[in-house]
């Protein structure tokens, strides 16, 4: 304000005055910003933001395999739950694939069984159907041994 | 002379008779081979003959129907027949009672047959002509 005071009081002085002015503001300028930057510390923004583009470094990038192990590990549940719910589900329905081939392969084993069983001569034999098949009796004469069975030339001629 | 005669014409006879007797009990069966066909040849050959959903049910179903209704058919025939030996055991045998027993047997024999029949007879309606076709030339190839 001095100088100020000093241009009001000697307009007719010469620039240097004004110089000199200019310098003590600078001066003074310089110094508040000094003063303000020893309180303020420097932008930690730009130290965390030279540090992105270091290999290695940062925090994404430390924890990168992490997370990506943990969102496979994520995803491997979800579809081991949503298989195992799902079978589960339909198991309780009784509406799975599985479950609808089975009863339908035993049934078609026992429709097979019952077919051989009703296409069999046997299951449609009835009593009569040897009525007059009857066998000849098995013979009950005694016949002569072969070691006493003694018969000349003459008498088998006969 | 007279012997000799007697003795050729014995023979002849033996020899017709064996003939007759030598016959397979399967030709007995050649009015119906080829024409009406059992549900174990058709479910053997299901592939081939590409047997419906809808056939396969109905030949299923018509299985258990006879095999319900034999069920009772054989239930019938045992008391039928075992009256029958009863009488027939006896001495002297009742003539009038063994025939009407016979009848009686004859009777439930028939509807086990009829029931066969009707089985096979089911089952064929069951198919098309062109698996009729297929089966026809199965069984002429002897096919069981």
């Amino acid at each position: 304000m001095s100088g100020h005071e000093n241009r009001s009081a000697q307009p007719g002085s010469g620039s240097d005055e004004l110089r000199g002015d200019d310098r003590d503001l600078a001066a003074a300028l310089r110094a508040a910003l000094a003063s303000r930057d020893r309180s303020v510390r420097s932008a930690r923004f730009a130290e965390l933001w030279s540090q992105v583009g270091r290999p290695g470094g940062g925090f994404a990038s430390r924890w990168r395999p992490a997370f990506a192990a943990g969102a496979l590990l994520v995803v491997l549940a979800g579809l081991t739950w949503t298989l195992t719910d799902r079978t589960g589900h339909r198991d309780a329905d009784g509406s799975t694939v599985a479950s609808r081939a089975q009863p339908a392969n035993e049934k078609a084993r026992a429709d097979l069984a019952l077919a051989r069983e009703l296409s069999s001569p046997d299951y449609w034999r009835v009593p009569t159907d040897e009525l007059l098949a009857f066998a000849a009796p098995p013979l009950s004469a005694d016949l002569p041994s072969a070691r006493g069975f003694d018969v000349s030339l003459e008498e088998s001629l006969l | 002379m007279k012997h000799a005669i007697t003795v050729a014409t014995l023979l002849v006879v033996v020899f017709s008779a064996t003939a007759g007797g030598a016959e397979p009990p399967g030709d007995k069966d050649e009015w119906i081979r080829g024409k009406l066909f059992g549900p174990e040849l058709i479910l053997k050959h299901q592939s081939k003959l590409k047997l419906t959903e809808k056939q396969r049910d109905a030949i299923g179903a018509e299985l258990k129907r006879v095999q319900a209704q034999a069920a009772e058919s054989d239930w019938q025939l045992l008391t039928e027949a075992s009256q029958l030996q009863e009488l027939i055991d006896q001495h002297p045998v009742d003539g009038k009672a063994v025939l009407s027993g016979v009848d009686r047997v004859f009777e439930a024999e028939n509807r086990k047959k009829r029931l066969y029949m009707e089985m096979l007879v089911n089952i064929k309606n069951a198919l098309t002509a062109e698996q009729v076709a297929y089966l026809k030339s199965v069984s002429a190839q002897g096919a069981p």
